[in-house]
Order: C-alpha cells, then sequence, then structure tokens
C-alpha cells in the first residue's frame, strides 16, 4: 500500500506556530524532536517527518482498513538518506515498516510511503486547482484503459478513499493529498 | 459545566483553524472536525493544546487519538475534568 502528503511551506508558515509549548512533544518522539532541532533548518525537517508519518498513516490505515486515529507518535521515522531536495526514510508502526521519498521544493515539500523500498509510483501535483480527483481520474482510465466518464471516487466507512467504475470497484492503490494551494495524488503502477 | 458552555467553548477553540466556515454553522456533538470543518490535520494539535489551556487538563496520547468529532472531545474534557 502507498500513502502520500504534500506541505505547502508557506500555508504551514502561517497554520502553525511549531514553537508553542507542546506542540513538537504532543507530535513528535524524542529522537524526533532531536532531528528538528539539532537540523539546520528546523521548521523545514519538522515538515519532512510529519509529511513522513502522515503519508505513512494513510498508508498503514489502508493496508489494515482501520478508522480514523490522530496518533502521530505511533509513526517512529527515521532519516536514511538524502540531501536538501530528495530524502529517503524509514516509519516504524507496531511490527510494520514502510518506506519514505520525500521530494523538497522551494515552497513544498512531497513525500510517498509504501511498504516496499522499490516503489513504482506514479504522481502528479497541482497548483491553485481543485481538480486532482479528475487527474488521477485520467490517469486510472488510461492505465486501466477504462472510459473516464464512468469512473468516480467514493469513501468507505473509514473516510478512505477508493475508485469505482460505473457498479464495479477498481482494485487500485491510490493517495489524495491537499494542502495551501497544493493538491497531489500518488498511484501505484504495481497495484493497479 | 452545562453541555451547552462545554459546546461552546469548543466551538470558540476550533475557529481559527477551520477552512470550511460553512461548518460551523451546524456545529454540534456530530461535527467532525477533518470532514466538516475541514481543520487541516497538522491543526488538531493545536486544538488539542487550546483544550488542554482553556479546560486546565491534560490530554494524553490516547485520549489525543480520538478526538476527531465534536463528541470525542466533549467525552475526554468531562472525563479529565471529573478527574481532577
Amino acid at each position: 500500500m502507498i500513502g502520500n502528503d504534500i506541505v505547502d511551506f508557506n500555508t504551514a508558515a502561517l497554520q502553525s506556530n511549531w514553537r508553542r509549548r507542546g506542540f513538537l512533544e504532543k507530535l513528535f518522539l524524542e529522537n524526533e524532536q532531536g532531528l528538528i532541532l539539532n537540523s539546520e533548518f528546523p521548521e523545514r525537517r519538522l515538515w519532512l517527518l510529519w509529511a513522513m508519518k502522515e503519508a505513512t498513516y494513510k498508508a498503514h490505515q489502508r493496508r489494515f482498513k482501520l478508522p480514523r486515529s490522530f496518533n502521530p507518535k505511533q509513526f517512529n521515522s527515521e532519516i536514511i538518506a538524502g540531501d536538501n531536495t530528495s530524502v529517503f526514510g524509514k516509519i516504524q508502526i507496531w511490527d510494520c515498516s514502510y518506506y519514505t521519498q520525500t521530494f523538497i521544493g522551494e515552497d513544498h515539500l512531497h513525500c510517498i510511503a509504501s511498504q516496499f523500498q522499490q516503489k513504482n509510483t506514479v504522481q502528479k501535483i497541482l497548483t491553485h486547482s481543485t481538480d486532482i480527483k479528475q487527474e488521477l481520474i485520467l490517469a486510472v482510465s488510461e492505465l486501466k484503459k477504462l472510459p473516464q466518464a464512468k469512473i468516480s471516487i467514493e469513501k468507505d466507512r473509514n473516510f478512505i478513499p477508493y475508485l469505482m467504475c460505473d457498479d464495479d470497484k477498481i482494485n487500485c492503490d491510490f493517495s489524495l493529498s491537499h494542502h495551501g494551494i497544493f493538491s497531489a495524488f500518488a498511484l501505484s503502477l504495481t497495484q493497479c | 459545566m452545562s453541555d451547552k458552555e462545554l459546546l461552546e467553548k469548543l466551538k470558540n477553540i476550533v475557529t481559527p483553524y477551520v477552512q470550511n466556515k460553512e461548518g460551523l454553522e451546524n456545529f454540534d456533538e456530530n461535527t467532525d472536525f477533518l470532514n466538516d470543518l475541514k481543520i487541516n490535520s497538522a491543526n488538531l494539535v493545536d486544538v488539542v493544546l487550546d483544550v488542554e489551556d482553556e479546560f486546565n487538563i491534560e490530554i494524553d496520547n490516547d485520549s489525543m487519538n480520538d478526538m476527531l468529532r465534536v463528541l470525542d472531545a466533549k467525552k475526554i474534557i468531562q472525563l479529565k475534568l471529573a478527574g481532577k
């Protein structure tokens, strides 16, 4: 399973005061707080770790069909390798490991989490648009050779989105994300 | 504290983080922070911290996990206030 998360740095700076008392402690484990506070760019590092947790949460929730939960400290994140533009990470929850790849731009970052180290995904990022769902439908329609007009996105009782073609569920692993001016999807090519 | 007062306080707490202001018009126990109010998930922690400050209680991780609807928040606040 895969999950993705996008962070708009400008929106994040407006929406969150990460220096407020208790903010880091409620979201991050001690080792993660160290990674943030000892970083040259603590705010960027914070949103990197947050996106890794969010993307993994989506993959994990979908994998085990879990009800929603706000449990960021159950996800233990680790940075394996990377530089200022691309970071490879690993997240542990329960006895499951997930791998994350994050691309960091000037004004946003985008993270994709997967159960597998070698993930085969397509992703798309849009700005100033509400049409990410249509973009996803278009991509699935091309991949599965299904008519675009018959595909729709629904949500199950755990609010996990899934795809339908008329009355049939499309077996497809994907993830949607929105923040600020950005919206994104990730779509697995091996499980679609 | 009456249910009405508690809900009023909660509404004031979440308002700055609400992306879908229309969701506030029908604010009640069934209101969902994410689906109805479109609160960004990173701001859920601000809601939790503001609740702690307003009611002078501490919300542990397990309680925080479930704070996704007004009803959940109300139950947790009442439980913590009763235990004080």
